[in-house]
């Protein structure tokens, strides 16, 4: 039997592959530590099981604290883009993970490695992953390695994530290498329950397992296969060389955010013997059929850009606010800051009132009725909502210059102030009656 | 753990002073405290300036604002404001570990390690010697002890301005911190009126702060990056963490944090035994000593010895400074350049001698609006956000507070009650604080005598904030200091009366509070009693 009420610590977390296994443990009763880095922002929403951890992989002593309590380890942080620091991410992360279990007593690891830790020519990720692989395996500890090929979901991130996009926005689609590469995509949740799994069957100590999807398929033809789910034409596909599109992946490796790696191309060129015959054995792995799968993930994107209420209701609003604060779009980041904020700070009964109906229906509205309410006692959501987008465009350092104190002489500031009050004593003369019948009426 | 001589309850600035003496006196010690840490905001804010920190750091909201926008706060200004998000552990859990209730009253206390003493605001008060007096202290006792804290944690300072006559004798002081525009600016007009003013009983000067302008130990002076209200890199700071790093590098002194000391017991064999709760394995657990030293802060030292004494439903007497907030406009200042490099901390102290004896002081601390943000201004202030903030802008390098302190002395009207029901240990203690009409009147009218003084200086009130009772955080009275032999008292030895060697090192032993600041006093005093119980248990 595991032991019960210990937590599992899941590195890597705030990614693409880490929040379907926070989410899958959590649906199947675990305690979740999710450890991202200190820079990371907070998950907004937290169950009573799911803890925060913040660490750094190459914090030794953060790790320590991160373990302690845990039973198990799922090892999801990499450095995935051939950074100068994969090696100490990686490899020393590996390490530092590693002691960190044994000064903590945490005994079972379930470390995620690649397919492309088995292939001949590596680049800095492949080889860094593989050299992790080893210091898992020769650790002494309860471990399972899980060689994952193409993941893809919902969320357009990793190779997938890349294809996808391309395939929507271009009718042709550069391929680095002959395009025939084989892989077998596998669906997010899938390589989930595969953690899970192996959690649960203490078989699968001291294995290597490969996670896949239950068909293998040549790049071009996946590229295709996308492009159909997303109800798009089979784009044209441009083979770059692979000596070409090697050197091209170099020269990008010295920009801040490279599009390509080398590891990308390395790894998307050379093919390795895919069989998740053993995890379908030991654990019941049993991954879901490519083409319903992305018709799925297709679907599920469709109706998120489409209408979906929720998301787009929050942006129109955060971008209403933000022009008539600081005539400024919001960026997509601002907008979910702005989203949690509203949530966090406005009590349900506060959401929604007069004021605030009326500025939805009425934009043009808003500098009045924010002019009007600052000076009536009741609480106003309009107002709310507007302080709770201040505090935290003043702490976005694009904005910092408009609040920061400017030098300047006594005579213009004077006049600029002067110039303030009479914009507010005016907009508070248009707006007084407007809000009275807004409160009255709306 | 082979047992201690003495048992020190609490970590904050009393507990380590009076700890710091044991220790010398080479006596073993442990120290048992809560001890709270932060561990996510600190360490995450870079080593820059304020401005800088604006400019560039993309992380700024999450320390500014607090992951749960803690630091956004929609409607009224509650107490405590200066805890900002990464000091929000200082109060942490204290609901729970220390139910409390009180109308018109909002008390803070601290399960930190380092106590309130992690959010003080390092301005430095020795007492004068009526005020000592009327606190119930050994005057003449403490003044080396004030030099020997003042040696231990750094204070900087000017020791022969207009304020020296009225402050209390400090030799050990370091070079004075440099002033900010604002500051400079105030200081300069006060030299021109200096002689009416002080016929009329005001007086003002640079303020005595427990900050180092030249490194100390391993601590370094400070870098004027106005980032005081948010991190303490450098540790130029006074935070009472600082002497217990140094106490643990002792052999004699052991720090046992997670533990909350719910009641003491006098056993017949003369030894001390203390009661209390490992919060982590929520397991029970006593410790036995020759002596035990409470400083868990006045509050929690009070319910600690009511329930241990049985004294449930008993009043004993309490005291606490009132606080208003004077924000003002420094217009003669206005246009003019600030200063990039300056400190957060409070820069100059006025203070208003109403009786021309020093009898009755009232003391005004001045503070640049700068490292906080402006949004902040906005909550309440009749003006749209978009003009608002502009205003603000406009406006904010220009920003004072001048926070009014007054003196608070016992009455029928405070009191503490220890009730027999909620809470962790079966209890609640009861707040009850009222000043009396006499005692409104005296702070209307001192307020306003404050405000001609400031709008002379150059500051023009905007507007003026009583805070709610309590938010000084300066609370005190419960057991106080006293030759007279009467119960639920403290000798001068800080020893409780009825007891053979309980000692009240902290607030709860002062009869009376100045309008000053008590911090550097509890400390100066806790030293004092530590040395005692070295004399007499080596005796």
């Amino acid at each position: 039997m595991m032991p019960a009420g210990l937590a599992i610590l899941v590195t890597g977390a705030g990614g693409f592959i880490g929040k379907a296994v926070v989410r899958r443990l959590l649906q199947d009763g675990w305690t979740v530590r999710a450890m991202v880095r200190p820079a990371s922002a907070p998950s907004i929403s937290s169950p009573d099981r799911l803890e925060t951890a913040y660490a750094d992989m190459r914090d030794g002593a953060a790790l320590v604290s991160a373990v302690r309590g845990c039973f198990a380890v799922v090892h999801l942080a990499a450095a995935k883009d051939d950074e100068p620091d994969s090696e100490d991410v990686n490899v020393g992360g590996a390490r530092r993970l590693v002691e960190a279990c044994r000064a903590g007593g945490c005994r079972r690891v379930i470390n995620i490695s690649t397919q492309s830790a088995k292939i001949a020519r590596k680049g800095a990720y492949a080889r860094t992953k593989s050299e992790a692989d080893a210091v898992f395996r020769a650790s002494g500890l309860d471990v399972t390695n899980l060689l994952p090929s193409i993941v893809y979901g919902e969320e357009l991130a990793g190779v997938f994530g890349t294809l996808a996009k391309l395939a929507r926005a271009s009718p042709f689609l550069p391929v680095m290498g002959n395009g025939k590469w084989l892989s077998a995509p596998v669906h997010v949740e899938d390589v989930a329950a595969a953690v899970l799994g192996c959690i649960k069957t203490p078989a699968t100590i001291g294995k290597d397992y490969d996670i896949a999807g239950p068909e293998l398929l040549r790049f071009d033809e996946l590229i295709d296969r996308i492009a159909a789910a997303l109800g798009k034409r089979p784009p044209m596909k441009l083979h770059v060389p692979l000596t070409v599109a090697l050197t091209l992946a170099r020269l990008m490796a010295r920009l801040p955010k490279a599009p390509i790696t080398v590891s990308n191309v390395l790894g998307s060129n050379q093919d390795t013997h895919i069989d998740i015959g053993p995890a379908q054995t030991d654990f019941g792995f049993e991954p879901r059929p490519l083409e319903p799968g992305l018709r799925a993930v297709a679907a599920a994107l469709a109706s998120r850009s489409e209408s979906s209420g929720g998301d787009e209701s929050w942006a129109s609003e955060c971008r209403l606010l933000c022009r008539y604060l600081i005539d400024c779009e919001p960026t997509a980041d601002l907008i979910a800051r702005y989203r949690a904020g509203v949530r966090l700070k406005l009590a349900d009964g506060e959401l929604d009132d007069a004021d605030w109906r009326w500025a939805r229906r009425h934009p043009r509205c808003i500098a009045y009725l924010d002019a009007a309410a600052a000076l009536t006692p009741r609480s106003s959501s309009l107002r709310a909502r507007l302080y709770v987008l201040a505090a935290l465009v003043e702490t976005m350092p694009v904005h910092a210059d408009r609040f920061l104190p400017r030098r300047a002489s006594k005579t213009r500031l004077l006049t600029a102030l002067a110039w303030q009050a009479t914009r507010v004593g005016c907009k508070a003369v248009i707006g007084l009656p407007m809000l009275a019948w807004a409160r009255r009426f709306a | 753990m082979t047992g201690s001589d003495v048992i020190v309850v609490g970590s904050g600035a009393s507990a380590v002073h009076a700890a710091v003496a044991l220790v010398d006196a080479g006596l073993r010690v442990t120290m048992l405290d809560v001890g709270h840490e932060d561990l996510t905001y600190e360490q995450m804010i870079p080593p820059a300036s304020f401005e800088e920190i604006r400019r560039t750091d993309a992380t700024q909201h999450r320390y500014f604002l607090g992951d749960r926008l803690e630091g956004v706060s929609i409607g009224s200004v509650g107490s405590g404001p200066q805890i900002t998000p990464p000091r929000s552990y200082v109060l942490q859990d204290s609901d729970r570990l220390a139910p409390k209730r009180g109308k018109h009253f909002d008390a803070l206390e601290s399960f930190a390690c380092g106590g309130l003493g992690r959010a003080w605001g390092a301005v430095a008060f020795p007492f004068n010697d009526v005020e000592l007096a009327r606190c119930g202290l050994p005057l003449t006792a403490l003044r080396d002890h004030y030099e020997a804290v003042a040696r231990r944690i750094g204070i900087s300072g000017r020791r022969d301005d207009d304020l020296q006559s009225l402050r209390g004798p400090l030799a050990a002081l370091q070079d004075p911190l440099q002033l900010d525009h604002n500051a400079m600016a105030i200081l300069n007009r006060y030299g021109t009126l200096r002689e009416g003013s002080r016929r009329q009983g005001f007086h003002l000067g640079q303020s005595f702060l427990a900050v180092l302008s030249r490194g100390l130990g391993e601590r370094e002076p400070n870098a004027y990056r106005d980032m005081d209200f948010w991190s303490n890199r450098g540790r130029s700071v006074y935070r009472p963490d600082i002497t217990l790093g140094e106490l643990r590098r002792h052999a004699g002194f052991a720090y046992r944090p997670g533990f909350l000391v719910t009641r003491f017991e006098e056993t017949t064999d003369g030894s001390v035994t203390v009661s209390g709760r490992r919060l982590g394995e929520g397991t029970d657990e006593r410790l036995s000593a020759r002596s035990l030293v409470l400083a868990a802060g006045s509050l929690g030292t009070t319910r600690i010895i009511l329930r241990s004494l049985g004294l449930y439903d008993h009043a004993v007497p309490f005291v606490c400074n009132p606080h208003t907030y004077l924000a003002c406009l420094n217009y003669r200042g206005l246009g003019t350049a600030h200063a990039e490099r300056c400190h957060s901390l409070a820069q100059l102290s006025a203070f208003y001698d109403p009786t021309r004896n020093g009898e009755h002081l009232v003391q005004a601390q001045m503070y640049s609006y700068r490292s906080l943000q402006l949004f902040r201004l906005l909550t309440g202030a009749p003006l749209p956000l978009r003009e608002g903030l502009r205003i603000m802008s406009l406006l904010a390098p220009h920003l004072v507070i001048w926070a009014v302190q007054h003196e608070d002395a016992p009455s029928a009207d405070k009191y503490c009650v220890l009730r027999r029901d909620g809470g962790l240990e079966g209890d609640t203690l009861e707040i009850n604080y009222a000043l009396s009409s006499e005692e409104r009147a005296r702070h209307e009218q001192d307020e306003k005598a404050i405000a001609r003084f400031v709008r002379r200086l150059g500051c023009m009130p905007l507007n003026r904030v009583r805070a709610p009772h309590g938010a000084s955080v300066h609370y005190a009275g419960q057991f106080p200091m006293t030759t007279q032999d009467t119960p639920l008292t403290t000798e001068p030895s800080g020893k409780l009366r009825g007891t053979r060697a309980v000692y009240v090192a902290d607030g709860a032993a002062f009869a009376y509070l100045p309008a000053k600041g008590p911090t550097f006093t509890l400390m100066a005093n806790a030293h004092r009693i530590g040395v005692g119980i070295g004399q007499s248990l080596r005796a």
